[in-house]
């Protein structure tokens, strides 16, 4: 029971901030090791994971992956940006949301152990001028997540498949919106479309900026499948992230982005 | 000496649970591997150490971990509770009690920390959790303890002395 009760007192004590300094330190402390840990077992979870390719294809494959990243990304930003120049050019002057934005470069550190969440730890924090809710993406500009907690020098970034993840969405081809959202089973479903969107395999999905805790045409994935009866008022539309989110090493923070927090009318 | 032996497992194994296992997730599943070597640890060398390391892994666990500082020690008392409850019969269940041990303490382990995310106003739906989270990762938890219960069974010195009975 005591232990029970030390337990709770510093569940008390890290709700209030108190054990921040000690957090703090230790990640100061542990992330070296972690790191060196993690560097030695990424070779041996290369091999069994994939099935004995050599060290040149792998990274061949990497590099290839990031770079099809990046020009789906583009491809994606450059229509999203041409279908929204049209419909907005009569009404006013508009600029690339993406281009004007400010980025810092964050490495990964640590992942959230536990099975019920999908965190991961960067290297920058409070003192880099992080806060929560601020989007974070891959180096090829695709959508990770947002920060879910900051400390002084760390933070957590919530991946987009947490089960605590939503993010209004549309659908690039058919302009079809919807939430995309994370699940225990760290797939991601966009929910809410329209029965009648033609959706189809392969769409890209993008942010659609609703509700102002995103800037619109950041990529998140493609779309996997399809389900939905007629009777059924919405379709489910399966949706895999674009980036690899198992192997994030990398990421960007839009620092310059800042949520907003809309009140009801 | 055991003391000293076992903070230091428990150590490498929090550090291991946040930069190695994540690398070898099964369908994005990893065992809760310090709530593993504690039951071991437990059945194979007696409650007066886990006592001590329950607490301590709980700390080095919540020091590495996104969730609130002490979940992990909530976590992990229910394993003190239940030796409580089952007295020093525990250790005699051999590798049989170790599994059913092991698969109630997973439940209890992970139904804690969807407790504590419930509380602090993380979204979660138990029964989703349940099927697609605590019960693989049961089964996880009790693959992981198998080979482990008998690496510590071969290195404790009670079974090396019995060798020699």
């Amino acid at each position: 029971m005591s232990v029970m009760g030390g337990g709770i007192l510093l569940l008390a004590l890290s709700g209030i901030g108190l054990l921040r300094p000690v957090e703090d330190v230790s990640y100061t402390v542990l992330s070296p090791i972690e790191s060196a840990l993690r560097s030695i077992a990424q070779p041996v979870a290369n091999v069994v994971t994939r099935y004995g390719d050599t060290r040149d294809l792998t990274s061949e494959n990497e590099s290839l992956r990031l770079e099809n990243e990046r020009l789906n990304a583009e491809l994606a930003r450059l229509r999203e940006e041409t279908t929204r120049r049209e419909e907005l050019e009569r009404l006013l002057e508009t600029k690339n949301a993406l281009s004007n934005q400010e980025f810092i470069a964050a490495s990964v550190i640590s992942r959230d152990p536990g099975n019920l969440r999908q965190l991961v730890a960067i290297n920058r924090g409070r003192n880099d001028g992080l806060k929560v809710d601020m989007p974070i993406v891959t180096e090829g500009q695709t959508l990770v997540g947002t920060i879910a907690r900051v400390e002084d020098d760390h933070a957590w970034v919530k991946l987009v498949t947490d089960v605590d993840s939503a993010v209004s969405a549309l659908l690039l081809e058919s302009r079809a919106q919807g939430v995309v959202a994370g699940s225990y089973s760290r797939e991601m479903a966009m929910e809410f479309v329209d029965q009648n969107a033609g959706v189809k395999e392969g769409d890209t999905v993008v942010t659609s900026g609703q509700g102002g805790t995103y800037p619109a045409g950041l990529v998140i994935g493609k779309v996997t499948g399809v389900e939905g009866s007629r009777q059924e008022l919405f379709q489910r539309v399966t949706v895999e992230p674009l980036a690899s989110l198992s192997k994030l090493e990398t990421v960007l923070i839009m620092i310059s982005f800042v949520p907003t927090q809309l009140t009801p009318p | 000496m055991s003391y000293y032996v076992g903070i230091t497992l428990l150590f490498f194994v929090a550090l291991i649970e946040v930069s190695v296992l994540p690398l070898f997730r099964v369908y994005g599943l990893q065992p809760n591997l310090t709530l593993v070597l504690l039951i071991a640890w437990l059945i194979i060398r007696g409650e007066e150490e886990a006592y001590v390391l329950i607490p301590i892994g709980g700390v080095l666990l919540g020091l590495v971990e996104s969730a609130p500082m002490g979940t992990a020690i909530i976590a992990l008392a229910p394993v003190a509770v239940l030796q409580e409850i089952r007295g020093s019969k525990l250790g005699q269940g051999g590798v049989a009690m170790a599994i059913a041990f092991t698969g109630m303490m997973s439940v209890v382990y992970n139904f804690t920390y969807l407790l504590v995310f419930t509380l602090t106003g993380e979204s979660g739906n138990w029964l989703v959790a349940t099927t697609d989270v605590v019960l693989p990762v049961t089964l996880l938890n009790i693959v992981v303890l198998v080979p482990l219960y008998f690496v510590f069974s071969v290195v404790n010195p009670r079974y090396r002395r019995s060798l020699y009975a």
